[in-house]
């Protein structure tokens, strides 16, 4: 029978990883299955080879920048599928037939600009809206999404969790940066029916982004999650 | 190594051509699999396949499952219905490329 990797070495192959600045148990898993994979199949030519031996040999291979490369490149590749889903999320909302409702919310506001004498007091209002919603959000929503994990592992797919900082971002700011931008213009209320409708398009898309970013991208982390680690959830 | 940097831009092509033909597969596997099929001609290190792996993955093209093999997770990479339409356009952008090389490397043939 051909020589196979012990409990204690497997943790041994954990413990190599976490030196080699891996701490995301979703890459290391896949390196420590790689290594023991390399580190079995030099004992079936060569039964007596330490295992030490052996895992020098077959980290050898990844060349170089050794595990670093890997995880700079999972990193980027997980933003990048993560940054798609919400762009694929908003663009439903401006193809049929979620592009009524889109439409419907666009023009409603644009009317509200007709209706409303100063400009400055809608574009406020939604300012604060959005300031609130977002801080109501972390006090009471975002618990709902974040995952408990057991203690002492750490996921790099959790970590796109984070992304929900940009929204705080944009709700910080928003408020200030509205006021500015009527206090810059010395006027409490824009006539100009194209500005009036590029700022109600603008104003449309940025409350998708946003529902985008704080509920649906955050239900899809957990759903990935939940998929393929399921086990560390608590 | 100059063989190599040859296939470097079809590694991806390479791989999801593979899974489609063979099936789920994890990343050792994969590098060893290339290997017997070009008779050593081809060495994927496993510096450029984990993120070529991982790159197919965020895109949808390739999904993962994860097995309890000899004691320890195993991550095993299958082909999507997305993937295996993007593998034969692949396929056919690469055999395009071939004919066209050829008629650059011998213009008889042309």
């Amino acid at each position: 029978m051909n020589r196979t990797i012990t409990n204690e070495q497997t943790d041994q192959l954990f413990q190599f990883c976490r030196d080699h600045y891996v701490n995301h148990y979703d890459i290391q898993v896949e390196l420590v299955d790689h290594l023991a994979s390399a580190i079995e199949e030099q004992w079936e030519q060569n039964p007596d080879l330490s295992f030490h031996e052996g895992l020098k040999n077959s980290f050898k291979k990844f060349g170089i920048y050794g595990f670093s490369k890997i995880k700079v490149q999972k990193e980027k590749e997980l933003r990048r599928k993560y940054n798609r889903l919400l762009w694929h999320f908003i663009l439903e909302y401006y193809r049929w037939p979620k592009v009524i409702t889109t439409f419907v919310c666009t023009l409603g506001l644009f009317l509200l600009f007709q209706v409303v004498d100063q400009t400055i007091w809608i574009v406020l209002s939604y300012a604060a809206l959005v300031f609130f919603g977002v801080l109501g959000y972390h006090f009471f929503v975002f618990k709902k999404f974040k995952l408990k994990i057991i203690p002492g592992k750490t996921f790099l797919l959790s970590e796109q969790f984070e992304k929900v900082n940009s929204a705080n971002v944009i709700a910080s700011q928003l408020p200030n940066i509205s006021y500015q931008a009527f206090n810059m213009m010395e006027t409490k209320t824009v006539d100009n029916t194209w500005i009036l409708l590029a700022l109600s398009f603008f104003m449309v898309a940025l409350a998708v982004l946003l529902y985008g970013q704080l509920f649906y991208v955050p239900q899809k982390i957990k759903e990935h999650f939940l998929e393929q680690y399921a086990e560390f959830a608590l | 190594m100059q063989k190599n940097n040859l296939y470097k831009g079809s590694l991806s092509t390479i791989v999801l051509s593979l899974l489609k033909e063979q099936g789920k597969m994890y990343g050792y596997q994969i590098t060893r699999e290339v290997e017997k099929i070009t008779n050593g001609q081809l060495k994927v290190t496993e510096g450029a396949l984990y993120p070529t792996l991982h790159k197919l993955e965020a895109k949808g093209l390739l999904s993962v499952e994860m097995a309890k093999v000899n004691n320890r997770v195993r991550k095993y990479y299958f082909i999507t219905e997305k993937g295996k339409k993007e593998t034969a356009n692949l396929l056919n952008e690469m055999k395009s490329f071939i004919s066209n090389m050829e008629v650059l490397i011998n213009p008889k043939l042309a």
